[in-house]
């Protein structure tokens, strides 16, 4: 032991009266010191950045809790529940959403029982979805209620329940054309050139609303809510069933019990004049009006292969009338692909005989393989006062209004095009409009948030407490 | 081959000649001049330790302060003032009175804040804008007032900017963020 201390003793004593060895002890202490003080300032970065992670990583939470509520929406939208309540309450979940970005989110949803729960009104369902989204050990918890929209009610479920013009693939709006209520497409709305539209505006599944050259968008009907939420939604057009009524009907009123007033000549029905001579200004079950005169309807179905109307000419519906014109497919009607089947020219028109309400439904049967068209030019109205529920319902037809022209209703087609100055105006009653012999299926309501409200992070005994 | 190489590391550990006061002398300048360097930071460090404290005390409060409008702000029914420096909210607030003392589960408010002077103060009243308040400076030393944008305006915005820019003694530290609108009749929901 003793002798081991004395070895120890010698070696430190040799050590330190020896002067080599002292550059790398010294360079090594530098090197430590270095590091050191890299090391400080690497650690104090590290602080300063790590407030900025923090609120990144907020922010993703937070969008992947989002998206936890969408996923459940999209349950409720397609008419299913996203799991099975299992609390008095109602409340289902959680349910393991979809990841998002690297984090997960966790949602729970129940049907709202009540009106008071629902804070909305009466007339609409509601649902909420508490979701936890988390990323990277930031967690959020958000609160969301949905609402189905208060038009979606039992009594409307007609194609134009929640917009009064309709086409199943683009929508144009072109030279200070008007739309004067909500419209719905398949696919883009195109405003251009002082264009506007005035109501609330639905595009298809990926499309958007375009607006260019001081057209504008307005939320409501008086145009005056600029706006620039659109919805998206797909746009079904059923079509239409005729059923017999291209044997079955009112034709054989025409110039018998319909009457022309003005030149009887300038009448001409099914190849023969109002004057009853045969002429080929007009084909089979083709009805054309020229000159000032004018031609009362008064039955209840008609089926036709063609309207023209020209030079101030009009068609008229007897006070009272509920009017539906089946317009049969051109193959029937032996027609060329591109035909107009209702062509209105140079200030014709079509109304109310005394300026009563009337309905007048004007329903196309048309083609897959054949185009149809529909086109009102040069001042010509759909109208009256605009208390009448004027309908043209062409869901394989392309329609365009033209230079003036007035369509007062609820107007569906293939596409619709609107250039100098045209308009349309809701008429009351239109929303209610069925097609006859099509029964619409059942579509589960669509609902949409109303109510956002964020957490505290975690869930205590019910899914929404501290919210 | 072995055996050379170990004799030379022997004859090493024996040298005591030579270079070891130059090294000594080398090492000690070395030394002096890394030690120099490290005492410069060190006080420089040392002597702006306060004003960089306050900085960072600062930003993180303006952290703070911009996390709770945006959170306002997310969550909120409409924005009945609107301008650069005053901005009300009508959104929902975790509290069982408006202006009252915390809670649990949220009820509807108005919240304005006022930004003039180089702070920003934060007022909670009923929705209609009775009974505020006092009035709570969330967050000071703002080289601007200037700190709401709105898009796409002031009437009727879905989407609210907050820039808040700290004075700092040199050039100014601006901390930005903004949120659209969820709860509004064109903020679309989530």
């Amino acid at each position: 032991m003793t002798a081991s201390v004395g070895r120890l003793l010698m070696g430190a004593r040799a050590r330190l009266s020896s002067e080599a060895g002292f550059a790398v002890p010294t360079v090594m202490l530098m090197t430590v010191a270095a590091l050191g003080m890299a090391g400080v300032m690497v650690t104090t970065s590290i602080q300063g950045q790590s407030g900025t992670v923090r609120d990144q990583g907020g922010k993703s939470a937070l969008a992947v809790a989002e998206s936890g509520v969408s996923q459940a929406l999209l349950y409720y939208n397609r008419g299913t529940a996203p799991c099975t309540p299992s609390t008095a309450e109602g409340w289902c979940g959680p349910v393991t959403g979809m990841s998002v970005n690297g984090g997960s989110v966790n949602y729970w949803a129940r049907i709202l029982s009540s009106a008071e729960q629902c804070g909305v009104g009466n007339e609409v369902e509601c649902v909420e979805i508490v979701s936890v989204g988390a990323v990277n050990g930031v967690t959020r918890r958000i609160d969301v209620m949905a609402s189905t929209l208060p038009t979606e009610d039992s009594s409307s479920k007609g194609p134009f329940a929640t917009a009064g013009v309709l086409s199943y693939e683009d929508m144009s709006l072109d030279s200070n054309a008007v739309i004067h209520t909500g419209t719905a497409t398949n696919g883009y709305l195109r405003l251009k050139s002082n264009a506007k539209q005035c109501g609330q505006a639905s595009v298809g599944i990926g499309k958007k609303l375009e607006t260019s050259a001081n057209a504008q968008y307005h939320s409501n009907s008086s145009c005056t809510s600029p706006s620039s939420t659109v919805l998206q939604q797909e746009l079904t057009l059923p079509r239409v069933e005729q059923s017999d009524a291209a044997t079955n009907n009112d034709n054989s009123r025409l110039f018998a019990l319909d009457q022309v007033s003005g030149t009887k000549s300038d009448a001409c029905w099914n190849g023969k004049t109002a004057a009853g001579k045969s002429t080929s200004a007009c084909g089979a079950r083709e009805l054309r009006v020229d000159n000032n005169s004018a031609v009362t309807l008064g039955g209840k179905i008609y089926s036709f292969c063609k309207l023209t109307l020209r030079s101030n000419s009009a068609l008229y519906v007897e006070s009272g009338a509920n009017t539906t014109i089946y317009f049969d497919s051109p193959e029937a009607c032996f027609q060329s692909s591109g035909v107009y089947q209702l062509d209105l020219q140079s200030n014709s028109r079509i109304t109310s005989a005394s300026g009563d309400p009337v309905t007048i439904a004007m329903l196309f049967v048309g083609s897959e393989t054949k185009q149809t068209r529909i086109l009102l030019n040069s001042n010509t109205e759909v109208d009256g006062p605009c208390e009448q529920n004027f309908v043209i319902y062409a869901p394989l037809s392309d329609i365009t209004l033209n230079s003036n022209s007035k369509f007062c209703g609820a107007i569906a087609g293939k596409s619709i095009h609107m250039d100098s100055n045209a308009h349309i105006w809701s008429a009351k009653g239109t929303e209610s409009f069925n097609l006859p012999g099509v029964e619409l299926p059942e579509t589960p309501a669509h609902y949409t948030p109303y109510r956002f409200v964020e957490c505290s992070p975690a869930p205590a005994t019910t899914p929404n407490d501290g919210c | 081959m072995v055996a050379g190489v170990g004799r030379r590391a022997s004859a090493l550990r024996r040298e005591e000649g030579g270079l070891t006061l130059i090294e000594l002398l080398i090492a000690a300048a070395l030394g002096l001049v890394v030690v120099g360097a490290a005492m410069t930071v060190f006080v420089g460090v040392i002597r702006s330790e306060p004003r960089t404290t306050s900085k960072v005390t600062a930003i993180q409060e303006a952290r703070v302060t911009v996390d709770r409008i945006t959170r306002e702000l997310r969550q909120g029914l409409d924005t009945p003032t609107t301008s650069p420096s005053q901005l009300a909210i009508i959104t929902y607030v975790k509290a069982a009175t408006c202006g009252g003392a915390a809670a649990s589960s949220s009820i509807v408010c108005r919240v304005t804040y006022n930004c003039a002077g180089g702070a920003c103060t934060r007022v909670v009243s009923q929705p209609n804008g009775s009974a505020p308040g006092p009035a709570t400076q969330v967050v000071g030393g703002l080289a601007s007032s200037s700190v709401f944008s709105y898009l796409p305006d002031a009437a009727e915005p879905t989407y609210v900017g907050v820039s808040l820019a700290l004075e700092t003694g040199g050039e100014p530290v601006t901390l930005g963020d903004g949120v659209a609108l969820r709860n509004t009749a064109d903020g679309g929901g989530v």
